[in-house]
């Protein structure tokens, strides 16, 4: 891997160890020399070409012997040797974030070549991006920086904008925004010079700690560094040896993330999965939206962290705090909860008091909603149904309060019409199906096995729909509900009668004549998959039982599980039962 | 003792018979209290719990519902299993549904399985005895029949006028308890006395408790 002298092609960058393997990035580290960051003697030989982690565009623009200092002047003054001269010069001078990954992103992009989609230079780059977003554990520490920081990475954010979002507090937001201030200022350890005097001084004294934690995560994710990353790990030699092994560093990656949410959230960690104990509240509201009363409930999963003597039991369990709240408004509940010591406050109380009135908020609005909604339809069907009764006349077929469109139809049933014409094989035509309607109840007086399933179906239409006057005995309704199952029973002799077709039947039946109903109803159980739940043997029974359950494994496990060991035998298997 | 007085025993009870016989309405009339007349025809089967305290034992009841039709019957089966006790139900104005008494008893014996196919606990149950035509099915009728099968006990109920209603029940489930002891599952205390609802809720709540923390920002 040794080079000496000759630059490589352009086409070797495919070949490259950046693309082959991440594990090999960190071999260089081993030949490594300790090196002041005052002096710059070694060359860039030392790092065995292009491998280190560095943006490999800067090995290949120059000598592989120059120095860093070398390339910089490179960079700067476009005298690069052995390659094709960069489309636009670079001038690091008036840059004042030269290292950012902004930075670099744009300069890439625009030196054509290099900054072509598929070369490692930008990979590297989208890597660290994403290593940084994986260090966006902390809840803080996402809330409030993660639009900010992608746009600060693409380079859209200014310095105004982010001293904007300074002002919300946090040791998080503080600390990373140090760090990317950090990056912007070129400092000593960068090269070795004094801090310029443009970097912020404010934040320095923070910098040095908390950056260097991020650092920490960066490396043994393996991704690929930015310059200034990289001159920050030469610094610590131990840090370099556990980036090594894979096995320390994952040990190594588990205690730095303790450490950040130590350091950043200033909590214990433990604290975040006591937050997930389920507890809710609930609220009694009127009909007309207004709150009667509210009361906190907290319910355990399981008995553990009841026994658990860490738990206080003032925070879970709240009966007093609950009951004054009922009374008290939203305002002194927090006065109130103030007395209470300062561990318990927030993590239960507080939070409770104020999901209760956020969710109570939501639910008297949507009670208001629903009011009006049934007020406006009781204004409207008042009307409507009173210019029905006039337009609908004597003559026709159905009651229902639709629009009315034929004797034998509403609207509702045409609509239902259209849309199964489109899968129905045969299109309906009215006084066609009435003829085959009819000949099949002239069958049925004949037919043996239609007046077995004729008492049948006496039995069980006089039981359907029993609330309404229209399907009573010797009514209109029930005599169209019983010809078309009747009908049926003859039209498919294989499926037959069987119970609960009576209800899709009377509910046709109510909007339709007897004719449209026979139709409407062949059409769903033939083109619908209704057959198959009808046929003997129940399949299609059993198929969407079974969907059923597996649907409530996934959406209720909790219920699912209990239902399951319970005796009761609610999900259907086949074969098993 | 007094464990033994805060467990609950869980009885099974299977209840079946052609359709439109009156099933349903029987187990309505003795879980409510009521008698609805316009009720539905079942279809697939149905449940329903009753706690009754009979010789001083508090006895759970899970009373299944099974529907008549004979195309719902292969789905019935699956109910039959693990069934302490069984009522037939038949018509007594309907002589059809009288008739098919013997097939509905040796489907339950076939599908069921039971240990013990000689002695188990059935019930005969005429219904509708407040119909009173001349043509009703007669009471040494049903009583020869059963003598002819295993001396099963015979009992007229009317669900309409609530006449012996309770005393069908409470007999079904006195001859459930005196099976072996083996078959009854007693239930823990747990299940019996404290935690009587399921909190659905629970897993609603909790990701109601999280939308807000995330949309807290500054």
């Amino acid at each position: 891997m040794h080079r000496t002298g000759t630059f490589p092609k352009f086409s070797t960058l495919s070949q490259s160890p950046y693309k082959t393997g991440i594990s090999n990035l960190h071999s260089p580290f081993q030949k490594l020399p300790i090196r002041n960051t005052e002096t710059h003697s070694s060359s860039i030989n030392q790092y065995d070409g292009g491998i280190c982690g560095v943006t490999p565009k800067k090995f290949y623009t120059c000598n592989t012997e120059s120095s860093d200092e070398d390339v910089l002047l490179a960079l700067k003054t476009k005298k690069t040797k052995n390659c094709g001269t960069p489309s636009r010069s670079i001038d690091i001078s008036k840059e004042k974030n030269p290292f950012t990954i902004g930075y670099l992103k744009k300069k890439f992009s625009n030196t054509g070549r290099f900054g072509s989609r598929n070369s490692p230079s930008k990979g590297s780059i989208f890597k660290v991006s994403n290593a940084l977003k994986k260090i966006s554990h902390t809840k803080n520490y996402s809330k409030c920086e993660k639009n900010p920081r992608k746009k600060y990475l693409s380079g859209y954010l200014t310095k105004k904008e982010i001293k904007k979002r300074k002002k919300c507090k946090g040791s998080e937001t503080e600390v990373s925004e140090s760090f990317y201030s950090s990056l912007k200022s070129k400092k000593a350890y960068e090269f070795g010079d004094s801090p310029n005097k443009g970097s912020p001084g404010r934040n320095q004294t923070t910098t040095n700690n908390s950056s260097f934690i991020l650092l920490k995560e960066i490396v043994p994710l393996n991704e690929a560094c930015n310059l200034s990353v990289l001159k920050y790990i030469k610094k610590s030699r131990a840090d370099r040896e556990s980036c090594r092994n894979k096995q320390k560093a994952d040990k190594f990656r588990v205690k730095t993330l303790t450490e950040t949410y130590e350091v950043y959230s200033k909590r214990d960690p433990k604290r975040i999965f006591r937050r997930r104990s389920p507890k809710f509240s609930r609220a009694k509201i009127d009909l007309s939206g207004k709150k009667v009363s509210t009361f906190a409930t907290h319910y355990y999963r399981d008995g553990k962290i009841k026994q658990s003597p860490k738990v206080d039991k003032k925070a879970y369990l709240s009966p007093k705090v609950a009951s004054k709240s009922a009374n008290v408004s939203i305002k002194k509940k927090r006065k109130t909860s103030k007395n209470i010591p300062h561990h318990t406050r927030k993590s239960s109380n507080d939070r409770v008091f104020k999901w209760n009135y956020q969710n109570n908020l939501n639910l008297r609005t949507v009670n208001q909603k629903i009011l009006r909604k049934v007020e406006d339809s009781k204004g409207t069907r008042s009307t409507q149904y009173d210019s029905h009764e006039d337009s609908r006349g004597e003559n026709a077929q159905y009651k229902c309060e639709c629009g009315n469109v034929n004797t034998y139809h509403c609207e509702a049933a045409q609509k239902w019409t259209e849309y199964a014409d489109q899968n129905y094989s045969k299109s309906f035509e009215y006084e066609k199906d009435a003829k085959i309607f009819h000949d099949l109840l002239k069958l049925a007086n004949t037919d043996t096995i239609a007046q077995e399933s004729l008492l049948q179906i006496r039995n069980d239409v006089s039981r359907t729909m029993g609330d309404e006057e229209y399907f009573k005995k010797s009514n209109k309704g029930y005599n169209n509900v019983a010809d078309v199952l009747t009908a049926f029973s003859l039209y498919d002799k294989s499926c037959g009668y069987v119970q609960g077709m009576n209800f899709i039947a009377a509910s046709l039946a109510y909007h339709c004549d007897s004719v449209s109903t026979f139709w409407l109803f062949t059409s769903l159980i033939e083109d619908y998959g209704l057959r198959k739940n009808y046929l003997k043997g129940l399949e299609g029974f059993y198929e969407r039982a079974e969907s059923i359950g597996e649907l409530a494994k996934k959406k209720i496990p909790k219920t699912y599980n209990f239902l399951v060991r319970s005796t009761f035998l609610i999900f259907y298997r086949k074969r098993i039962m | 003792m007094e464990k033994k007085k805060n467990k609950k025993v869980f009885l099974k009870v299977v209840i079946i018979g052609d359709s439109g016989v009156g099933k349903t309405s029987l187990i309505h009339r003795y879980t409510s209290t009521r008698f609805l007349q316009d009720f539905k025809p079942t279809i697939g089967a149905e449940f329903s719990n009753k706690e009754v305290v009979i010789n001083g034992k508090t006895v759970v009841a899970q009373i299944w519902d099974t529907a008549g039709q004979e195309r719902y019957q292969s789905l019935g089966i699956s109910f039959y299993r693990g069934a302490d006790c069984c009522g037939i139900v038949f018509d007594r104005s309907d002589h059809s549904s009288f008739e098919n008494l013997d097939t509905w008893k040796n489907a339950f014996l076939k599908h069921g399985a039971p240990k013990e196919e000689g002695t188990f606990p059935f019930l005969v149950i005429g219904n509708k005895s407040d119909l009173d035509d001349g043509s009703l099915v007669k009471e040494r009728d049903a009583q020869q029949w059963c003598a002819d099968n295993g001396n099963l006990e015979y009992i007229e109920t009317s669900a309409k006028d609530n006449t012996s209603v309770e005393e069908a029940f409470t007999k079904l489930i006195e001859k459930g308890m005196e099976r072996e002891k083996v078959n009854l599952v007693e239930l823990p205390d747990r299940m019996s006395q404290k935690n009587k609802t399921v909190n659905l809720q629970r897993d609603v709540a909790k990701d109601v408790n999280r939308k807000p923390q995330k949309k807290k920002c500054c």
